[in-house]
């Protein structure tokens, strides 16, 4: 199936319902498999999952396809955030750091389904800085920080 | 002189037994098609259903008992927005595939007795969120059930004419795997078998697993996952199935025109088989 700026809006709608799901369900292993977890981190996480993967379902109906063609000039930035924020979740240790990425790739969804460009990109800039921000935070980290949910199985591809 | 007329006699049965073993060939490939595609329904209503059942899985559990078994939880859990949008969705892929059920229904009858009248629904299609190409397709076959329906059809253009739809059929076909194989089986239903594991480990997370509670949602969440296995094993045989509709029309359309009547039969006869024997994994769906 073809992806990106060369595929039909319905395809485009397929793959990043895809993307969707598949960062939905890396929160969701990160919830099971971190260890001491807050309450409150617990439940963003899993709030946060459920909703990407509504917004999953939404895409994947095909029903959005109208909205995607509106977007069109930011769909690789959105497809590239998306891909970013899904790695990063399965890689990154500092739970706070997946959180944010988490939050930010939910602004991104709704953006998306909303189908205002202006509020895309920036939604998109939101991912991208998060993703940033974390993977700077872990390299200091790296330095002495405490382990967190990376290395441990992942089954999310 | 007997003797002649003898062999002139027995050459003519043999030319009407090769025209009826075409025939015969083209119209059991075509009611193998029809029937494997009737199918196809309940896979395609299963992605409202798939999401239904894991928005209702997702609900809250509430304090008072009288609310536990009440009915209006469907309704909630079909209100949902992703649940609604393979709704709003679900008439036009039904659409589109009744048109195509429709026109192999139309190659059957038009191959034993020359007539059909089936019709195509290229206007309800136009409400399943598939891109142009496909509702064009759509169009195309619902044209061309229209000529025939419209009486008068000449049979002996059915060759020509199953080329010139080869590549609509082709279309529609890649359209459906499309949805049953992208959509449904790898996106559907890992969403509802992931949202159904997650669900359970919250209960057991918030309430504190008693052995025979978590006995009890083991042996649930065991039966729910047996389900969705069999979902994804029909949803994979009517995959296969439309695929071999698709090689079976190409062949037909490609073929039919340049052998000999008798070696239609040699040709498509594999297909209709392979068809037959899909159709009961299907099924199971129901």
């Amino acid at each position: 199936m073809p992806t990106g700026a060369g595929a039909t809006p319905q395809e485009q709608a397929a793959q990043l319902s895809d993307l969707f799901l598949k960062l939905s369900i890396a929160i969701d292993q990160v919830r099971d498999n971190t260890p001491a977890l807050t309450a409150d981190q617990v439940q963003t996480l899993g709030t946060v999952a459920r909703h990407l993967d509504e917004i999953s379902g939404q895409l994947n109906a095909a029903a959005v396809a109208q909205i995607l063609q509106r977007i069109q000039p930011n769909i690789n930035q959105i497809v590239q955030a998306t891909k970013d924020a899904q790695q990063a979740v399965k890689t990154i240790k500092k739970i706070e750091n997946v959180v944010a990425i988490a939050t930010a790739s939910l602004s991104l969804a709704t953006a998306i389904l909303a189908g205002n460009p202006q509020t895309i990109l920036s939604a998109a800039a939101g991912v991208g800085s998060a993703v940033k921000t974390a993977i700077q935070g872990d390299d200091d980290d790296g330095k002495g920080g405490e382990p967190g949910p990376a290395g441990k199985k992942k089954s999310a591809s | 002189m007997q003797s002649r007329r003898s062999i002139v006699f027995a050459t003519a049965l043999l030319l009407l037994a090769a025209a009826c073993v075409t025939s015969d060939a083209v119209s059991k490939f075509g009611s193998q098609s029809t029937e494997a595609l009737e199918q196809g329904q309940p896979v395609l209503k299963d992605l409202e259903g798939s999401c239904i059942r894991q928005h209702l899985v997702e609900q809250t559990v509430p304090a008072n008992i009288n609310d536990v078994f009440d009915p209006a939880a469907f309704q909630k859990a079909a209100a949902n927005p992703a649940c609604a949008a393979y709704a709003e969705v679900q008439p036009g892929e039904l659409a589109i595939l009744k048109t195509l059920t429709n026109y192999f229904n139309a190659i059957s009858q038009l191959a034993t007795t020359g007539t059909s009248t089936e019709k195509g629904d290229a206007e309800a299609a136009k409400n399943s969120g598939q891109a142009g190409n496909v509702l064009a397709a759509v169009s195309n076959l619902s044209v061309f059930l229209g000529k025939v329906a419209a009486g008068g059809y000449q049979a002996k253009h059915l060759t020509n004419d199953i080329r010139s739809t080869d590549k609509d059929v082709a279309i529609v076909i890649d359209a459906l795997i499309e949805i049953v194989q992208q959509r449904y089986v790898g996106n559907q239903l890992v969403s509802e078998e992931h949202e159904i594991t997650e669900t359970y480990k919250d209960l057991l997370r918030s309430q504190g697993p008693s052995p025979a509670t978590a006995s009890l949602l083991r042996a649930q969440w065991e039966q729910q996952i047996t389900d969705i296995g069999e979902r994804r094993g029909a949803a994979e045989a009517f995959i296969k199935c439309l695929q071999t509709i698709k090689e079976g029309h190409h062949k037909l359309a490609t073929e039919a025109a340049t052998i000999k009547p008798t070696e239609l039969r040699a040709v498509l006869d594999p297909y209709t088989d392979s068809l037959k024997s899909l159709i009961p994994s299907i099924q199971k769906l129901r």
